[in-house]
C-alpha cells in the first residue's frame, strides 16, 4: 500500500500540473468545449483517486469544483473569470493539502465555501446560461486518420463519412500521401482526411460517431469556428488554394483577417505541436535515467582506461576494436545524454501563471509568449532555472512593462509583451527575457552606484559595464519598494543561480523600448570539456569554456614575493599561484604554465605545473562534506581509475 | 491455475493498489488506458475478469466493455466497472453495454476482494 | 536499493562491525557498514580539515573518505597490509550519504544482545561522549560502539583519551 500511496503522490502532483495547464489554456480558449471535458476529466480522476487513499476531505473538495464544470460542460453555467482563477486557486489549495495529510489548513473552509457558492445548482445568481441553442451550428475540424488495419474487422470509413455528411454540411479534403508505390493491399487503409462540417451536434456527440472506431485511428474533433465558414465564398477560395493539412489556426487567423492571405500568414507561424501520436512516447522515471546515465559515465571512463591499455599495448586488432569501442560509447553517451533533456516549455506553465496572476495584482495587461519551447536542456539547469527565471520575470513586470495608460499616453499597446526566447548557440542554450516595457533609466543606474561606492564619478563606463552593477548585492532603483520585486535582493541572487550552473547573465535595454535578459546556459552539468592539468604530482580538471589562453613562463614569473600581476601580451593581469593556495609542499618545476581565465570582465592567471591533456569530464559530485571547498565543482574519474578534482576558477578568483 | 485479471485505470496508484490486493490470489495484468485494455483484448490475451475504471482518455470504460463484448472470447466474461457514486447515468450507460456490475470507488480491498471472489464463484 | 535505518535496533542480538585503531576496538552497527574496501588510493582535496583526506573512486563513485586516526586525534602511522576502508551510511542533515573511514584494521563482525551493551554511565561530561552510542564488554575487552551519525558528520576533531575516561570506568 506503501508503495501506491507514493504513486499517488506523484499522480497528484502530475494530475495538479495537467489540471493548472488545462485551466490556463481554457482560458485562452474559453469557448473550446473539449478543453472544458479535459479540466473536468482531470478534476474527475483525481476525486476518485483522492478518496481511495484517504484524502477524503480532498476528494469532496474536488467534488464540488467538479460540479462548477459539469455545470459549464452542460450549459447550466456560463465560464467566467471568477471561476478560472477560483480553479487555480484551488490548485494551490489541492497541493497544499496534499503535502500535509494530517493537517487541514485554515483557509480550507474558507476556499470550500467558495467553490460551493459558484456551483450553478446553489446559486441562483449566475446568469442566464449563455449556451448556445440547439439551433445555433457550429464549424467544426475533424482530423480523421484510419490505422492501415481499420477495414479489417468490417470498419468502412466511407459509411462513417457518409454518416458525417447527413449531420449537417461538409468539405471534405482527401489525403493520398501514404498511398504505395506499388500495389495496393486492399484489406488496408491509405488515405487520411481533414473534415469540416457545420453542424448543431456537441462535441462528443460528434465523438460518439466515432465511438467504435476510435482506437482504429487518430482522431481530433476541434471547434473551429462560430460561423459557418463554408458559405463564404473567401474562405471557399482559402480552402482551394491553401494545399496543407486544414488546422485551426488557419481558420482563425481567417476569422480574424478575413482574407485569402491568410494561408500564407499561417503557413509561417504553424507551431510544430499538432502531431498527436499517443504511442510515440513513454512515461520513464528520472530514477531509471540518471542510473542509465551513471552507468554511462562509468562506461565512458572504463572506455578511457581501455584506450590507455590499448596505446600501451600496439596490437592492430586491438586498436581496431578499442577505435570501435569508443565511437559506440561517444554515441551510446550522447544519445542516453539526450533522455536526460527537457524541453523549456516544461517551464512555461508556471510562467504562464506567474505573468497572469502578477499582471492583475499589478493592475497592467501583459500578453505572455514563448518562442523556442521545445529548446531542450538538462533537467538539473532546467530545476535550477525555475527561480531565477520567476525573479526575472516578476522584475520585468514590476519595473519593466507600464501601465496601460501610460504606455497609451507613449504610444504604444497598452497590452505589454513579454517574450521568453529559447534556442541553441554552439554548446550552449540562450534564453531571452524580452519586455517591451519602459527599460532600465541608465542614468538612475550610475547615480545609485556612485552613491554606493561602486564607481567613481570620473569613471568613463560603457553601458553594459553599467547594467551590470544592477547585479551587485544590495542593488535596487526602484523609487517605490513593492512586494514583488524591488527589496534589493533580486538580481545578485539571480546571477549567483546562473553562474552556479556555469551560465552567464547580461542585460540590454533601449530607454521606452525595453529591455532583455541574456542567459547563457551549458547544455548540460554532467559533461564539460576541460584542460587536464598537474599540481604537484596532482591531477586537476579545469573547464575549457572560462579559459582565454595559456601560457608557459619561468617559474621566477610566479614568485609569490611580487605583487601579484603579471604581464602577460603587455597587459596586466592579476594571477593566482595554485600550489601556494592549495597549500602544495615541494619544489616548483622549472617552468611553468599559466591558465588566463575570464569572468565578464575580469581576467585572472592561474599558475599550475604543467598542462598534461585536453579531456572530456564526466562531473560526480563531491558531496556535502566538501561544501567549504566549493573552489572544485567535482570530480571526474580519469582512464587509470583515480579521482582529479573539477575547478570552479569563478570561486578560484575568489580565494 | 490461477485465474487471470484485467485491470484498467488510467490512475497509477489506483492499479497498484487492484494489483496488490489480488495479485496473491489472481494473475493481474493492467492497462492504463481504454485503447490499451482494447488492444489486449484483441490481441486475445486470456482473461477471467474484466475490472475497468469508466473515464479515462483515448477511449473510456465504456468502450472497452462494448469491445469485449463484441467478440465472442469475451462475450461472457465477467466485466466489473470502477465508478464514483455520482455517475448513475455512466453506469446504467455501461449496464446496456454489457457490464456485469460495479465496485464504487473508494473501496475497501477486503471488499473488492469478496467482489471478486463472488463474481468468480 | 535497501536503505537500512535503526528500526531494527530494538531487536535482540543485533550484529556489529568491530575494528581496530590504535589497538583499541570499536564498532559501529552493520546496517550503517555498506561495504568494505582494501586501502585504496586517495585523492586530496586541497584546503579541507587534515582528517578528511580526500575522495576515492568507488566504482565510478566519487566517495569522502575521513582518516578516523586524525579525527581521533591519534598519532598518525603510514597505512599498512592491514588498513581498511570501512565505507558508511552517514546521515549528514538529513541526507544518506556515503562516507569512508579509514581504520587500521577490520576484526570481525559479533553478534551481541541488548542486554550486553552498557549503557553510558549517566554522570560525567555528556559533550565528550555523545559519539558513543554504548559500551561492549566483550571477554575481557571494552568495545566501544560508535555513532557514526554523530561522529562523521561534524567537522569537529574528537580526543578518544577523554571520551575513553569518560565511558570506561
Amino acid at each position: 500500500m506503501d508503495k501506491a500511496h507514493g504513486k499517488f503522490l506523484q499522480e497528484a502532483a502530475e494530475l495538479m500540473d495537467d489540471l493548472e495547464k488545462a485551466v490556463l489554456r481554457l482560458e485562452q480558449a474559453p469557448r473550446d468545449k473539449e478543453q472544458v471535458e479535459e479540466v473536468f476529466r482531470v478534476m474527475h480522476t483525481f476525486k476518485g483517486t483522492a478518496k481511495m487513499f484517504g484524502y477524503d476531505h480532498v476528494g469532496e473538495f474536488t467534488h464540488h469544483l467538479e460540479s462548477i464544470f459539469d455545470d459549464i460542460r452542460r450549459n447550466k453555467q456560463a465560464l467566467s473569470d471568477e471561476i478560472l482563477t477560483l480553479a487555480l486557486r484551488s490548485v494551490d489549495h489541492i497541493r497544499a493539502l496534499i503535502s500535509q495529510r494530517d493537517h487541514v489548513p485554515a483557509a480550507h473552509a474558507e476556499m470550500l465555501a467558495q467553490v460551493k457558492r459558484l456551483t450553478a445548482s446553489n446559486n441562483t445568481l449566475v446568469k442566464a446560461p449563455v449556451a448556445p441553442t440547439a439551433e445555433a451550428g457550429k464549424l467544426y475540424l475533424i482530423h480523421f486518420a484510419p490505422h492501415a488495419d481499420f477495414m479489417r474487422d468490417g470498419s468502412n470509413p466511407l459509411y462513417l463519412l457518409e454518416d458525417l455528411a447527413g449531420l449537417g454540411e461538409i468539405h471534405l479534403r482527401t489525403y493520398t500521401d501514404k498511398l504505395p508505390e506499388g500495389a495496393l493491399n486492399l484489406d488496408e487503409t491509405y488515405l487520411y482526411w481533414d473534415i469540416l462540417l457545420y453542424t448543431t451536434r456537441d462535441v462528443a456527440g460528434l465523438r460518439s460517431e466515432f465511438m467504435f472506431v476510435e482506437d482504429q485511428c487518430e482522431l481530433r474533433i476541434d471547434e473551429a469556428s462560430d460561423r459557418n465558414l463554408l458559405q463564404e465564398a473567401s474562405f471557399r477560395e482559402l480552402l482551394f488554394q491553401y494545399t496543407e493539412r486544414l488546422s485551426c489556426e488557419l481558420i482563425e487567423v481567417y476569422v480574424e483577417k478575413d482574407t485569402v492571405k491568410t494561408a500564407d500568414a499561417v503557413h509561417e507561424q504553424r507551431p510544430a505541436h499538432q502531431r498527436h501520436d499517443s504511442y510515440q512516447t513513454i512515461k520513464v522515471t528520472y530514477d531509471k535515467i540518471d542510473k542509465l546515465m551513471n552507468i554511462v559515465s562509468e562506461l565512458v571512463t572504463t572506455q578511457a582506461r581501455l584506450s590507455l591499455f590499448t596505446g600501451s599495448v600496439r596490437n592492430q586488432e586491438l586498436e581496431e576494436i578499442t577505435e570501435n569501442v569508443e565511437k559506440l560509447v561517444r554515441q551510446l553517451r550522447d544519445e542516453a545524454f539526450s533522455i536526460s533533456l527537457l524541453p523549456i516549455s516544461h517551464l512555461s506553465v508556471r510562467f504562464e501563471r506567474l505573468v497572469r496572476d502578477t499582471s492583475r495584482a499589478l493592475s497592467k495587461q501583459i500578453r505572455f509568449e514563448t518562442i523556442g519551447g521545445d529548446t531542450e536542456l538538462d533537467k538539473k539547469i532546467i530545476e535550477n532555472l525555475a527561480d531565477p527565471m520567476l525573479h526575472i520575470l516578476r522584475n520585468s513586470m514590476d519595473h519593466g512593462i507600464e501601465l496601460p495608460d501610460v504606455r497609451e499616453r507613449n504610444g504604444k499597446d497598452p497590452v505589454g509583451t513579454i517574450r521568453l526566447k529559447a534556442y541553441y548557440a554552439g554548446t550552449n542554450v540562450i534564453l531571452e527575457v524580452q519586455d517591451d516595457g519602459a527599460g532600465i533609466d541608465k542614468q538612475r543606474v550610475w547615480q545609485k552606484a556612485l552613491q554606493l561606492g561602486l564607481a567613481h564619478a570620473t569613471d568613463r563606463l560603457s553601458d553594459h559595464e553599467i547594467y551590470d552593477f544592477i547585479f551587485h548585492p544590495g542593488f535596487s532603483t526602484a523609487r517605490q519598494i513593492t512586494d514583488l520585486s524591488g527589496r534589493g535582493v533580486g538580481m545578485d541572487v539571480v546571477k549567483r543561480a546562473i553562474v552556479n550552473l556555469r551560465g552567464e547573465i547580461e542585460i540590454e535595454s533601449v530607454p521606452g523600448r525595453g529591455t532583455t535578459i541574456r542567459l547563457k546556459l551549458p547544455l548540460s552539468l554532467s559533461i564539460i570539456d576541460g584542460l587536464l592539468v598537474d599540481i604537484a604530482k596532482a591531477k586537476y580538471i579545469i573547464p575549457l569554456s572560462t579559459i582565454d589562453k595559456c601560457y608557459a613562463v619561468d617559474r621566477d614569473a610566479v614568485c609569490p614575493d611580487m605583487n601579484d600581476l603579471i604581464v602577460l601580451d603587455g597587459e596586466q593581469v592579476p594571477y593566482v599561484d595554485l600550489r601556494s593556495i592549495f597549500r602544495c609542499q615541494g619544489e616548483k618545476p622549472e617552468h611553468v604554465n599559466l591558465i588566463v581565465a575570464r569572468q565578464d570582465e575580469r581576467k585572472v592567471a592561474f599558475a599550475v605545473d604543467r598542462i598534461l591533456d585536453e579531456y572530456q569530464a564526466v562531473i560526480k559530485p563531491l558531496g556535502k562534506i566538501y561544501k567549504d571547498q566549493d573552489f572544485a565543482s567535482g570530480a571526474t574519474i580519469l582512464g587509470n581509475g583515480a579521482v582529479a578534482l573539477v575547478l570552479d576558477t569563478n570561486r578560484l578568483m575568489e580565494l | 491455475m490461477k485465474k487471470t485479471i484485467l485491470t484498467v485505470d488510467d490512475s497509477e496508484s489506483i492499479l497498484a493498489v487492484v494489483a496488490t490486493t489480488l495479485e496473491e490470489e489472481y494473475e493481474v495484468l493492467t492497462a492504463s488506458d481504454g485503447a490499451e485494455a482494447i488492444q489486449k483484448l484483441n490481441a486475445g490475451t486470456h482473461v477471467d475478469l474484466i475490472i475497468t475504471d469508466l473515464n479515462m482518455p483515448k477511449a473510456d470504460g465504456i468502450q472497452v466493455i462494448r469491445a469485449a463484448r463484441a467478440l465472442q472470447q469475451f462475450a461472457a466474461v465477467p466485466i466489473l466497472m470502477l465508478t464514483t457514486e455520482s455517475q448513475m447515468q455512466k453506469k446504467q450507460e455501461a449496464k446496456e453495454a454489457g457490464a456485469t456490475g460495479w465496485i464504487v470507488k473508494p473501496f475497501e480491498p477486503e471488499n473488492l476482494k469478496a467482489v471478486v471472489k463472488k463474481v468468480l464463484r | 536499493m535497501t536503505q537500512s535505518n535503526g528500526y531494527q535496533q530494538q531487536v535482540v542480538g543485533d550484529s556489529y562491525l568491530t575494528f581496530m585503531m590504535n589497538r583499541e576496538y570499536f564498532a559501529v552497527h552493520v546496517n550503517k557498514v555498506t561495504e568494505l574496501m582494501e586501502m585504496l588510493p586517495v585523492t586530496g582535496v586541497p584546503r579541507a580539515p587534515e582528517y578528511m583526506r580526500g575522495v576515492i573512486n568507488l566504482r565510478g563513485a566519487v566517495v569522502p573518505v575521513i582518516d578516523t586516526r586524525v579525527k581521533f586525534s591519534l598519532p598518525g602511522v603510514a597505512d599498512t597490509i592491514d588498513t581498511c576502508i570501512i565505507v558508511l551510511q552517514v546521515e549528514v542533515e538529513q541526507e544518506l550519504l556515503k562516507i569512508g573511514a579509514i581504520v587500521d584494521s577490520v576484526a570481525e563482525v559479533i553478534e551481541v544482545t541488548s542486554e550486553a551493551i552498557q549503557p553510558l554511565p549517566t554522570m560525567g561530561n555528556k559533550e565528550r561522549t555523545r559519539f558513543i552510542q554504548g559500551v561492549i564488554k566483550l571477554d575481557s575487552k571494552f568495545i566501544m560502539i560508535l555513532d557514526v551519525d554523530k561522529v562523521f558528520s561534524n567537522e569537529e576533531y574528537i580526543d578518544l583519551k577523554q571520551v575513553q575516561g569518560e565511558t570506561i570506568q
